[in-house]
């Protein structure tokens, strides 16, 4: 790492230029020559891209010989075709160039972090969406639960008792939270060597590499709910490392988005880099078969990707595999798992004591409900009925009891808090905040449509919590954190 | 450096990223909709069907009364006992073997029966055992609550059961139905009044099969059913019964017998019957021995057991017809009265007019014969009927003719079902007009060609003597609720006038003639005037002549003048050798009356003459000190004479016989033991003589000879009357004096 140190020292008009000379050198650490700095971006589309036609409205003369391609004149497709080899030589070469010749790896920016959030005003309106959709969730929860908890613990209000103090916690994480400076998330703490050289490791870091650490430590020690071992007990708290994680994965990708903003379109920098951090997480939720948080995961960091501007041709390529690796699943290897969830999503009625117990049991939930429902605390799905009526499927209960008013109600606070978190977002102070605010929103925003989603049968079966109302007092304490962090960005927002 | 978020990004953030998330939402929130309000209807009906759980409240079905208010038929309560396969393998595998074991001590089921049951883990339903009573299901709620067993996996659910207390009395009238409402009698025909609407409980049950804790519950009380009041008297039915089992036995009967006790001015039935029947309270059961027999001699014969099955199940369906309503039969000559009514109101015939009888009449070549071999020689109007004279009737049809006698056939309700409120009224079976040449004239003239329902014939002969009003028969009075508010009262429907008061009354006095006649007929009764008709038909279209069948019939109706009751005794194929209907079926009427007009309150009147042969009660003598003399001026005083045995000097009567309090005949003698409360008395014993086939002379010479009191039933004031029966059997060693009942029969067709 002495040769990224030397780099780091670059003026940036520097690396611009070593960058800029790449195809001509054989090593990144060919000396730097001055020239005039050019724009990025004319650096970055490389004529390979031109060849594959992507970037719309493109006049680029090497994009010309494929269109006429496309003519029916005999003489001139021959004449093409004789062209072929030289240019997909060229493509390949310019391919593997972009493959194994990068920039510099940017210095980390310094981070200014005051510790105490002072700069702006409190966002009043983005707290009380919170909490109105906490308190919600907390009643909602409580009649969803309260058959199950009494036949359970013999105590129709173990399940509330234990989320209100789940709440009551994670209000005062959020507090401090909100109070706190987020970049403290990203303050290099220098030990050793890296006292002098600015390096260090952050608390990103520490919490990326703890939570892999709790991921692994799942696959061992875990426990198993329903068939499926995601849970760990800490100090006597049973939890799910994959929430962690989760919010592990938003900062560490959040910061790395801001510091690899400049080389974004390069494909390591800008694409490869990143599956450090997702590679490993990914492949713990593999391990777990905890597919709903891997999808989750994927979302939120490619999302958080596109709107970072990485590399677009990996983006598109990432997004065409995903697709094509999904198609392989259902159509080659004939994934069971997969369409037991497509069959039950496309017919929910084909197999209601089996396989779609839990869409069609849902459905008759929230069918049960109508316009204004069977009022409050009145469900009668939640008599065992509805499997995890006060878990994944307790938005089928708001229905059955509320009806598509209350429903609507609760997608209207949802979409309240996304379009009011993707503004913090926007708005935020730096790039790190702004991604780490998108991510964000974008994990609770996604979990609720997808939740709300599944109870309605729009989506196929993932098996996803309603963030805020569904139990679980770890899951809920982070949701919290994650809460106080958004208001946090939002405080040191621009005005 | 410039950290801050870009334009592009924040462009990607806010239009693309949150346009995307309002995208899902609106396709979300449309989906939500769909299900949530849409199919509102049909995933709530879905989700109520998995969580309510239905309990029917049997309605309790309405109960049958007599006209005074007896039981005829009432619904009890028992319980079924229901065992659930599927919970108890889901709930208490364990204790499968165990409950098998105590339902079948229990039950009296078989334990292998449970246990199969119990392997069909799917069902969650099976009756172990049907209409248990209380004790019974007390012992199973012991049974759950000693072993702390689920109650979903046993439990017992309220039914009913149809008791029918009087068993077979008037079963062919009442009926029964079977699950699925089909049935006989009066519970079908009234099947809607009676069942009720059965109730239900709608409770909600969580996904284990218990009940939620909340106001789900609704009810809908079962509505019981509404009661019948019927017209019919248990009393009356029972005398009729008693009488044509009597009568079945007696003549061999071999097909069934009928009868009905109609009010003449209403149309409502006080008795119907038909012999044998079965017991509703197990229909099933074969009940005629001879049916019996038949089937045990096909089993002992060896014979297909699907041709016993075939026959069981053809005897079993014909026993629950009603014959007075649902079969049909050739009336004979009863149907004379219908024919001699027509002819009088439209002046064919008068009172007047004379037939010559020569024994047989050619009518186009075809030879109708009298029942009379001789011929009766000629004979009025009157006596025309009197005697029963076919070839008098042939011409008094075919004076009739061929247009009026139709019309009138039709008049007097042959054509059409008389509307009782009965099931399966059979129709009739007659030549219509225009197939009706005088041959067939000739013959329905006398009854012996269309065939009849014994409700049709006897709501015919009702019209013809009461004044002309042709009534629908009926048997429900009244329907009550269960709260004893009247649902429904029949009132009398008359149907038409069919022939004039003035001839009515001429009728009724031919007939009563007919019962009067040669100082009695086999119907006659002292003390009350009868009018009545009897009649013999040849079972012409199911046996040969030289195999000939009869069904023998006797109509009455009492009070003659002015008739309150009409009665009609069909008697099919008696095969004892007598087969008139004035000795095999007049009988039936007369001992029907006898009973039932007293029950009625309907007390004889004697004339000076008739009281000469009343029975006279016995005068108790003995044990009271009385000297000789004292005795037989008591004894004399009663109407009786005395014979005094042993010393009359310083004693006193000691024995009587017949004892005191005995019915004997007028004039009858009664023997007095003397003693002076010392010596022992010496009883003199008579050998009973067999009086039957004597006249009523001969009889009284052989009972004298015996020195036993002759006390005369029956058709005892004809001369032509024979003997057919008596109450000491002949050859038995009696008291002398003691009193012989002899029943005397006329077998011909003069009744």
């Amino acid at each position: 790492m002495a040769g990224n140190t030397e780099y780091g020292r670059l003026s940036r008009e520097q690396q611009t230029e070593l960058y800029r000379n790449m195809g001509k050198a054989d090593s990144r650490k060919s000396s730097a020559s001055k020239k005039s700095p050019a724009r990025l971006n004319d650096v970055l589309v490389p004529p390979a891209n031109k060849y594959k036609n992507i970037p719309a409205g493109s006049t680029r003369v090497q994009a010309k010989p494929a269109q006429t391609a496309a003519k029916p004149e005999p003489k001139k497709a021959a004449v093409q075709k004789t062209k072929q080899p030289g240019i997909a030589s060229g493509i390949a070469s310019q391919i593997v160039q972009k493959l194994t010749v990068h920039p510099a790896k940017p210095d980390a920016p310094a981070v200014h972090c005051s510790w105490f959030a002072k700069r702006g005003k409190f966002d009043m309106p983005m707290f009380t969406v919170i909490m109105i959709l906490i308190v919600f969730g907390l009643i909602m929860m409580t009649s969803a639960s309260y058959a199950y908890s009494y036949a359970e613990e013999g105590d129709s209000f173990a399940y509330t008792v234990r989320q209100i103090q789940g709440a009551l916690i994670g209000l005062v994480g959020m507090f401090i939270c909100s109070r706190l400076d987020y970049h403290a998330l990203i303050v290099p703490i220098r030990l050793g060597k890296n006292k002098q050289n600015g390096n260090g490791i952050t608390f990103a870091k520490i919490l990326l590499l703890v939570s892999l650490a709790l991921m692994v430590m799942v696959l061992f020690f875990g426990e198993s709910v329903n068939d499926a071992k995601r849970w760990i007990t800490i100090f006597g708290t049973q939890f799910q490392p994959s929430e962690i994680l989760k919010i592990a994965v938003i900062i560490m990708i959040a910061y790395m988005l801001q510091r690899y903003y400049e080389v974004r379109q390069d494909s390591y920098y800008g694409f490869l880099r990143y599956w450090y951090v997702l590679i490993p997480a990914l492949l713990m939720c593999l391990l777990q078969r905890h597919v709903s948080a891997l999808l989750i995961i994927f979302v939120i960091v490619y999302v958080m990707m596109f709107v970072g501007g990485c590399n677009k041709g990996s983006m598109i390529f990432l997004l065409v595999l995903g697709v094509l690796g999904v198609l392989a699943l259902l159509f080659v290897f004939r994934y069971e798992y997969l369409w037991d969830r497509i069959n039950g999503f496309l017919d929910p009625f084909s197999d209601i004591r089996g396989d779609t117990y839990q869409t069609y049991q849902s459905l008759l939930t929230v069918g049960s409900g109508g316009w204004f429902g069977l009022g409050l605390g009145n469900s009668r799905q939640k008599y065992f009925y509805l499997p995890e009526s006060q878990n994944d499927f307790v938005f089928s209960i708001i229905c059955e009891e509320l009806g598509f008013v209350g429903a609507v109600t609760v997608i209207l606070l949802f979409v309240l808090f996304i379009a009011r978190g993707l503004y913090i977002s926007a708005r935020a102070r730096d790039k790190f905040g702004s991604f780490l605010a998108l991510g964000i929103t974008i994990q609770i925003g996604l979990q609720a449509l997808m939740n709300i989603g599944v109870a309605c049968n729009a989506i196929p079966n993932t098996g996803i919590s309603l963030p805020f109302f569904s139990y679980g007092r770890t899951a809920l304490i982070i949701q919290m954190v994650e809460m106080g962090i958004l208001l946090s960005v939002s405080k040191q927002s621009d005005t | 450096m410039n950290l801050s978020p870009t334009r592009s990004m924040k462009n990607r953030i806010l239009y693309v990223v949150l346009i995307g998330i309002l995208l899902s939402a609106v396709y979300i929130t449309v989906k939500l909709f769909d299900v949530s309000v849409v199919n509102n209807e049909m995933f709530s009906a879905a989700a109520s069907k998995q969580q309510q759980d239905s309990f029917t409240i049997k309605a309790s079905r309405g109960t049958i009364y007599d006209r005074n208010n007896k039981v005829l038929v009432q619904s009890n309560t028992v319980w079924d006992v229901i065992i659930s396969p599927g919970d108890i393998n889901e709930y208490e595998p364990q204790n499968r073997d165990f409950i098998c074991k105590g339902l079948s001590e229990i039950l009296g089921v078989k334990y292998e029966t449970l246990v199969k049951a119990c392997a069909d883990t799917e069902s969650r339903y099976y009756v172990a055992k049907h209409k248990v009573d209380r004790v019974t299901v007390e012992k199973i709620n012991e049974f759950i609550t000693k072993n702390n067993l689920k109650n979903v996996s046993i439990y017992t659910v309220e039914n009913s059961t149809r008791s029918y207390p009087n068993n077979e009395l008037a079963s062919s009238v009442l009926g029964f139905v079977n699950e699925e409402e089909n049935g006989y009698g009066l519970e079908m025909y009234y099947n809607d009044y009676l069942k009720g609407v059965d109730g239900r409980i709608v409770s909600v049950k969580d996904a284990n099969g218990d009940v939620m804790p909340y106001e789900y519950e609704t009810r809908y009380p079962a509505q019981d059913g509404d009661s019948l009041i019927l017209t019919l008297d248990e009393t009356l039915q029972h005398y009729l019964e008693k009488n044509l089992e009597l009568t079945v036995s007696q003549h061999l009967v071999e097909n069934r017998s009928t009868g009905i006790i109609m009010n003449a001015k209403t149309g409502a039935i006080v008795a119907m019957a038909t012999y044998p029947s079965y017991d509703p309270n197990d229909p099933s059961e074969i009940f005629f021995e001879k049916d019996k027999q038949i089937l045990a001699q096909m089993s002992a014969d060896k014979q297909k057991q699907e041709e016993i099955d075939a026959k069981y199940q053809e005897l079993m369906t014909h026993q629950w017809l009603n014959k007075a309503v649902s079969e049909i039969y050739i009336p004979g000559s009863v149907f004379k009265v219908v024919t001699c009514a027509s002819a009088l109101e439209e002046e064919a015939v008068s009172l007047e007019d004379t037939f010559y009888c020569p024994g047989v009449v050619d009518v186009e070549g075809t030879q109708i014969h009298c029942w009379s071999s001789g011929g009766h020689g000629t004979s009025t109007l009157t006596e025309a009927v009197i005697r029963s004279c076919n070839p008098a009737f042939v011409k008094i049809g075919q004076a009739l003719g061929r247009e009026k006698f139709a019309q009138y056939f039709k008049a007097f309700g042959f054509t059409e079902k008389t509307g009782i409120d009965l099931p399966g009224e059979a129709n009739s079976l007659y030549v219509p007009l225009e197939d009706m040449g005088i041959v067939e004239l000739s013959s329905s003239a006398f009854g012996q060609t269309n065939k009849v329902t014994p409700i049709q014939m006897i709501t015919a002969v009702t019209a013809a003597v009461n004044g002309g009003k042709l009534l629908t028969p009926y048997l429900v009075d009244k329907i009550i609720d269960s709260d004893g508010n009247v649902v429904k009262s029949t009132e009398p429907v008359v149907r038409r006038q069919v022939i004039s008061e003035e001839t009515s009354a001429t009728m009724r006095q031919i007939l009563e003639t007919v019962v009067n006649t040669n100082g009695g007929s086999n119907a006659y009764m002292e003390g009350y005037s009868i009018g009545g008709k009897s009649g013999t038909s040849e079972k012409l279209d199911e046996y040969s002549i030289a195999n000939m069948r009869y069904v023998s019939t006797f109509c009455a109706f009492v009070p003659a003048t002015d008739p309150e009751y009409v009665m009609l005794v069909v008697v099919d194929e008696p095969t004892s050798g007598y087969i008139y209907g004035s000795a095999v079926a007049a009988p039936v009427v007369s001992a029907v009356f006898k009973e039932g007009l007293e029950y009625l309150n309907i007390y004889p009147q004697y004339t000076a003459e008739e009281l000469q042969e009343q029975d006279v009660t016995v005068p108790p003598v003995a044990g009271y000190d009385y000297n000789s003399i004292r005795a037989e001026a008591l004894i004399i005083g009663a109407g009786l004479q005395a014979e005094i045995i042993g010393s009359t000097e310083g004693t006193a009567v000691a024995a009587q016989i017949p004892g005191p309090g005995t019915l004997m005949p007028y004039g009858g003698t009664v023997l007095l033991y003397m003693s002076d409360g010392e010596s022992e008395i010496n009883y003199q014993f008579s050998t009973v003589p067999d009086f039957t086939g004597l006249t009523v002379e001969q009889a009284n010479v052989k009972a004298a000879e015996a020195g036993l009191n002759l006390s005369v039933t029956g058709a005892g004031g004809n001369s032509s009357a024979v003997a057919i029966s008596q109450s000491l059997s002949a050859g038995s060693s009696v008291y002398k004096g003691s009193v012989v009942e002899v029943s005397f029969v006329l077998n011909n067709e003069t009744g």
